[in-house]
C-alpha cells in the first residue's frame, strides 16, 4: 500500500500564476527564483496550466539511475534526499524522471521536493497557492476519490 | 403605489443574482438605508461589493445613480427615495483595462 | 542593493556591440523603477528633436522596483520607453505576464537599445550573455510564430519573448510589443520603433536569484497583502472582469459608440461582459505571482471566426464592439486576436477602424480605397480585415497605419473633426463629454489621449464631483492621481490591485522591505511628482506647448445626442478652465511649463534649461 504523501495539483484549478514557484524558492533558498523551485509550472497555450513536483514514486527511477548512489528515498515518507557530496550533477536522474520533478540547482546540483520537512505549517506551496489548487494527498486517496466519483455517476 | 426599482451592474449584479428588481424596501428610507437592507438580504459577497471593510460606509469605487444622475456618496446618507425612483449600482474599475 | 541588479545593458544594433553600465542607490531612490527609470533614461539618452524612426531613438526596457519578487501582482511588470512615432512625444507602455520577471533574473534592470541592424535580428539575453542573432527567417511572421521559432531554435520552451509582428515591421504607428501571447506593451507605437531598428524581438532566459532585504518581514506582510488581493476589493476583476464596463458605461452614457457619434450602443448586450463570460470565456488564468488572476481567455464560437482566441478586456472590446458599431462577439474576439498576432495596439486599432468607417460612410474613402471592403459601421468582417490591412499597409491600410491624426491630415475633407486623438494618441473607452475630470486627465496625460496615467474618471463616476462641470479644482485631483499612478507604474503594481494598498506609506514600507533602501510615504509622493515634472520637461523639449493640449473637435462641438448624458460637451472655454486649474495646482506657468522653483524643489535643476528654453550645457 503506497502511503507516501505528495503535493498534487488539480489541473482545473491551477491558473499558472507561479506563486508556488516563488514561495518554494523563498522557503528553500531565501531568494525568489522560479528556476530553483522544486515545484514547476507548465503553461500550454491557450489556457492549460499545471504545477508539477515529486510524486514520491514507490519504486523511484531516479534513485535507481544514480550512478553514484547519491539519492536515497526515505522509507518513512518517500522523500528523496540528495547527498550533495556524492552528486556530481550528471543529470541521469533528471533523464529518467517522467515528471521533470528532479531538477538542476545552482547550489545543490539537483534538488527535489522534500515536502518542506521541518517547516511549521507544512508545504509552502500549498499554503500560498491562491487558488487552493494544490493538496497533500496519497495515490490511495486519489484512486479512492476516482472510485467514489465513478459510482456517483453510475448511480445518477 | 409604485415601489422603488433597483438595477445592478457588473460584479454587484453577480452578487445580487439579478439585474433588476422592484422593492418595497426603499419606502421612506434613505438610499444608504436601502443599501444596508439589500446587503442584509443578499449576503457577504454583495455587502463586500458595495460597503467598505467597516461595513458602515460605501466603497469609494462604486457609482450610485438615482434616475440616471450620479449622486455623491454623502448625498446617499440623506437622500430619500420616492416611489417610482430608479436606483442603479455600478462598480468602478480603477486602472481601466 | 537588494532586488535591483543595478545593471544597465546598452546594445548598439548598428555595430552589434554591447556594454554594461550601472546605477546606484541614489538613482534607484529618486526614480524607483518603471516610470521613473524610463523617463530618466529616455531624457538622458535621446538627443532633442530625434525622429522616432531614427536609429538613435533608444528603445528602453525597464524593470519595476519589486519586479521578480513575490509582492502581489508586481512580479512580471515592466515598462518600455522611446520617442513615440505616434505623438513625437513620450512613448511609454507597460506589460506583464512572464517577461518582466525574467528580465531581472538575467541580471539586468534596464536595456537601452540603439542603432539599426543592417538585416533583421533578434536579441538573445541568456543570464549575463548577450547575442545578436539572425532574424531574417522570422521577418514576416506573427508574434506567436516568431516566439515558437525562437524557443525551438534555442531549445527552451520557457524562454520569454517580447517582440513585434508584421505591424511593427511595417512601421505602423500603433504597432506594439507582444509578450507571452496575450500581453502587450500596447500604446504609443513602440513596436514600430523596434521595427525601425530591424529588430524582431528581445528573448530572455534568466536564472539569477532575486534577493530582498528583509525576506521574513516581506513574507509576513505578503500574507496580509495576498488575502486582500483575493478579497472583495478585487472580486470584480476575478469574476466578470473589466468587460463588465460595457453595460456599465452604456447605462451611464459613457460608452464611445460609432467613432463617438453616440455614448450608448443598442448592441451593447450582445458584446457585454455578461455574454462574454457566459458563452465565450474558456478559462481565467493569472500572471506571474499574482493571487488575483484575472486573465479572461475567450474563444470565438461560430461563423467565419470560430476558434479565434484572445484575452479579453473592456477597452479592446469597446474599440471593436460599439466603437465600430459591431455587435458580433466572434468578430470582436477575432479582431483582438489579430492585434495580438500582427502586434498592434488593440485599443487604438479599433479607434482607427472606427474613424475609417466614418470616412467610408461619408464617402471620403471608397471601395477602391478599401480593396473592396464594405467598411461600414457594424460590418464585423470588414473590421477584422481592416486590422490586417493596417498591419501590412495594404490599400487604405497604408494611410490608416499612420493613426487617425495623420490619416485625417491626408484625407482632409473635414475628417479632422472626427479624428479622435489627443496629441496623436487615439482616445480610449470613456466618453469625455460627460466626464470632465476624466477629460482633463486625458488632456494632460503625458503620452497623449489616455486613461492609464490618471484614472480620473473615478472622481466623475463616484459622484465626488459633478461629472458635467469643468472647475479649476479638478486640477489638483488629476495631479494627485497622476503622481500616485507614477508610483504605481514605478514599483510596478498592477492597477487592478491598487485598491489593496493603503496609500504611499504602505507602498514605501514594501519598497524598503524589498530593496533595503529607506523610504517614507512622503518621499515616495515626491518621487511621483518628480516623474510627472520630468516627463513634462521631456515633452516640452520635444516641442509640445499648451496649444497641443486640446480635445478632438467632436468632443468640443458635438454634444452627446442621446441617453443619460444627452447634451454633454466640453467647450474650449471649459478646456481652458481645466488646464489653468491643473497648471496652477502643479505650480507650473499658465503655459504649462514647470517653474525653476518647482524643479529645484524636486531635485531637477539640471533640467531647468528646458523650462527656460535653453540648451543643455
Amino acid at each position: 500500500m503506497n502511503k507516501y504523501k505528495f503535493v498534487s495539483v488539480d489541473i482545473d484549478k491551477c491558473v499558472g500564476c507561479r506563486v508556488c514557484e516563488y514561495a518554494c524558492s523563498m522557503e528553500k533558498n531565501k531568494a525568489f527564483n522560479p528556476t530553483r523551485s522544486r515545484i514547476r509550472v507548465v503553461r500550454l497555450y491557450p489556457h492549460t496550466n499545471a504545477a508539477l513536483n515529486c510524486r514520491m514514486c514507490q519504486d523511484s527511477p531516479c534513485v535507481t539511475a544514480c550512478p553514484r548512489k547519491a539519492l536515497k528515498q526515505s522509507e518513512e515518507n518517500g522523500v528523496i534526499h540528495v547527498d550533495i557530496g556524492l552528486c556530481d550533477g550528471c543529470g541521469w536522474c533528471i533523464k529518467v524522471c517522467e515528471f521533470g520533478a528532479i531538477t538542476l540547482d545552482t547550489e545543490s546540483k539537483v534538488s527535489i521536493c522534500d515536502l518542506c520537512e521541518g517547516r511549521e505549517g507544512g508545504s509552502a506551496c500549498i499554503e500560498w497557492c491562491p487558488e487552493k489548487a494544490l493538496e497533500l494527498t496519497t495515490n490511495d486517496a486519489i484512486s479512492q476519490k476516482a472510485r467514489i466519483s465513478a459510482v456517483e455517476k453510475m448511480a445518477e | 403605489m409604485a415601489n422603488v426599482r433597483v438595477q445592478y451592474f457588473g460584479s454587484i449584479r453577480a452578487a445580487a443574482g439579478t439585474p433588476e428588481e422592484e422593492t418595497a424596501r426603499g419606502e421612506n428610507a434613505t438610499v444608504f438605508q436601502l443599501l444596508l437592507e439589500l446587503a442584509d438580504a443578499y449576503g457577504k459577497a454583495f455587502r463586500g461589493e458595495i460597503l467598505d471593510e467597516s461595513g458602515e460606509r460605501l466603497r469609494d469605487d462604486v457609482t450610485l445613480t438615482v434616475n440616471g444622475a450620479i449622486i455623491n456618496h454623502s448625498a446617499a446618507y440623506e437622500m430619500r427615495l420616492r416611489p417610482g425612483d430608479l436606483l442603479a449600482l455600478f462598480p468602478i474599475f480603477p486602472g481601466g483595462g | 542593493m537588494y532586488a535591483y541588479t543595478g545593471k544597465i545593458l546598452y546594445i548598439d544594433l548598428t555595430t552589434g556591440n554591447h556594454k554594461t553600465g550601472r546605477f546606484d542607490e541614489s538613482f534607484a531612490k529618486d526614480y524607483i523603477g518603471g516610470t521613473g527609470f524610463g523617463i530618466k533614461m529616455l531624457i538622458d539618452n535621446l538627443k532633442p528633436g530625434t525622429d522616432a524612426f531614427d536609429p538613435e531613438n533608444p528603445l528602453i526596457y525597464v524593470s519595476g522596483a519589486t519586479t521578480g519578487t513575490m509582492v502581489p501582482c508586481t512580479a512580471s511588470k515592466f515598462g518600455v520607453f522611446a520617442k513615440s512615432p505616434a505623438t513625437g512625444l513620450l512613448g511609454e507602455a507597460y506589460s506583464t505576464g512572464q517577461w518582466g520577471a525574467e528580465l531581472r533574473a538575467t541580471g539586468y534592470d534596464i536595456l537601452v537599445i540603439t542603432g539599426k541592424a543592417p538585416k533583421p535580428v533578434y536579441i538573445w539575453i541568456d543570464d549575463g550573455a548577450v547575442q545578436i542573432r539572425k532574424a531574417s527567417h522570422l521577418w514576416g511572421k506573427t508574434t506567436w510564430e516568431a516566439e515558437d521559432v525562437i524557443r525551438d531554435e534555442l531549445g527552451d520552451q520557457n524562454i520569454r519573448v517580447s517582440g513585434i509582428g508584421q505591424a511593427g515591421e511595417n512601421l505602423n504607428r500603433l504597432a506594439c510589443l507582444i509578450n507571452d501571447r496575450f500581453r502587450a506593451a500596447g500604446r504609443t507605437g513602440l513596436g514600430a520603433v523596434m521595427g525601425s531598428k530591424n529588430l524582431k524581438a528581445v528573448a530572455l532566459r534568466g536564472t539569477h536569484d532575486v534577493r530582498v532585504a528583509d525576506p521574513d518581514g516581506l513574507m509576513d506582510l505578503n500574507k496580509d497583502l495576498y488575502e486582500r488581493a483575493k478579497g472583495p476589493l478585487t472580486a470584480k476583476y476575478r469574476t466578470m472582469g473589466t468587460p463588465a464596463n460595457m453595460l456599465i458605461h452604456n447605462a451611464q452614457g459613457a460608452l464611445p459608440t460609432r467613432n463617438y457619434q453616440s455614448a450608448s450602443f443598442d448592441g451593447a448586450e450582445k458584446v457585454s461582459g455578461e455574454v462574454l463570460n457566459e458563452k465565450y470565456v474558456t478559462k481565467i488564468q493569472g500572471c506571474s505571482a499574482c493571487p488575483c488572476r484575472c486573465e479572461h481567455i475567450a474563444k470565438a464560437k461560430s461563423g467565419r471566426f470560430e476558434g479565434a482566441a484572445s484575452r479579453m478586456e473592456y477597452e479592446p472590446m469597446m474599440a471593436f464592439g460599439p466603437y465600430c458599431g459591431v455587435d458580433d462577439m466572434n468578430a470582436v474576439i477575432k479582431a483582438i486576436e489579430f492585434c495580438n498576432l500582427y502586434g498592434v495596439d488593440a485599443i487604438g486599432a479599433g479607434i482607427v477602424v472606427g474613424f475609417a468607417m466614418e470616412c467610408y460612410e461619408k464617402g471620403l474613402i471608397t471601395k477602391d480605397d478599401t480593396g473592396g471592403l464594405e467598411l461600414r459601421f457594424g460590418n464585423g468582417e470588414a473590421m477584422v480585415d481592416m486590422v490586417r490591412k493596417m498591419s501590412v499597409r495594404e490599400d487604405i491600410g497604408d494611410v490608416m497605419a499612420e493613426g487617425v491624426m495623420r490619416a485625417a491630415e491626408k484625407i482632409g475633407q473635414g475628417s479632422e473633426h472626427f479624428a479622435m486623438h489627443i496629441k496623436g494618441l487615439e482616445l480610449t473607452g470613456y466618453d469625455l463629454r460627460g466626464l470632465k475630470t476624466c477629460a482633463l486627465g486625458y488632456l494632460v496625460s503625458r503620452r497623449g489621449g489616455d486613461h492609464q496615467r490618471h484614472g480620473s474618471y473615478g472622481w466623475d463616476l463616484s459622484g465626488k464631483v459633478d461629472r458635467y462641470k469643468a472647475e479649476p479644482e479638478r486640477g489638483a485631483l488629476v495631479m494627485g492621481d497622476e503622481d500616485f499612478y507614477c508610483i504605481i507604474d514605478s514599483i510596478i503594481i498592477c492597477k487592478f490591485t491598487r485598491a489593496i494598498w493603503k496609500g504611499y506609506d504602505e507602498i514605501a514600507k514594501v519598497y524598503s522591505l524589498v530593496t533595503g533602501i529607506p523610504m517614507t510615504g512622503g518621499e515616495m509622493k515626491r518621487a511621483g511628482e518628480r516623474m510627472s515634472n520630468l516627463a513634462r520637461l521631456f515633452n516640452i523639449r520635444e516641442g509640445m506647448t499648451r496649444s497641443d493640449e486640446k480635445l478632438p473637435a467632436r468632443i468640443m462641438e458635438d454634444p452627446i445626442p442621446d441617453g443619460v448624458a444627452k447634451g454633454a460637451v466640453v467647450t474650449p472655454e471649459e478646456v481652458d478652465i481645466l488646464l489653468d486649474g491643473y497648471f496652477d495646482a502643479r505650480g507650473w506657468t499658465r503655459q504649462g511649463v514647470p517653474t525653476r522653483g518647482k524643479l529645484e524643489e524636486l531635485g531637477l535643476s539640471a533640467y531647468a534649461y528646458i523650462a527656460e528654453g535653453g540648451q543643455a550645457t
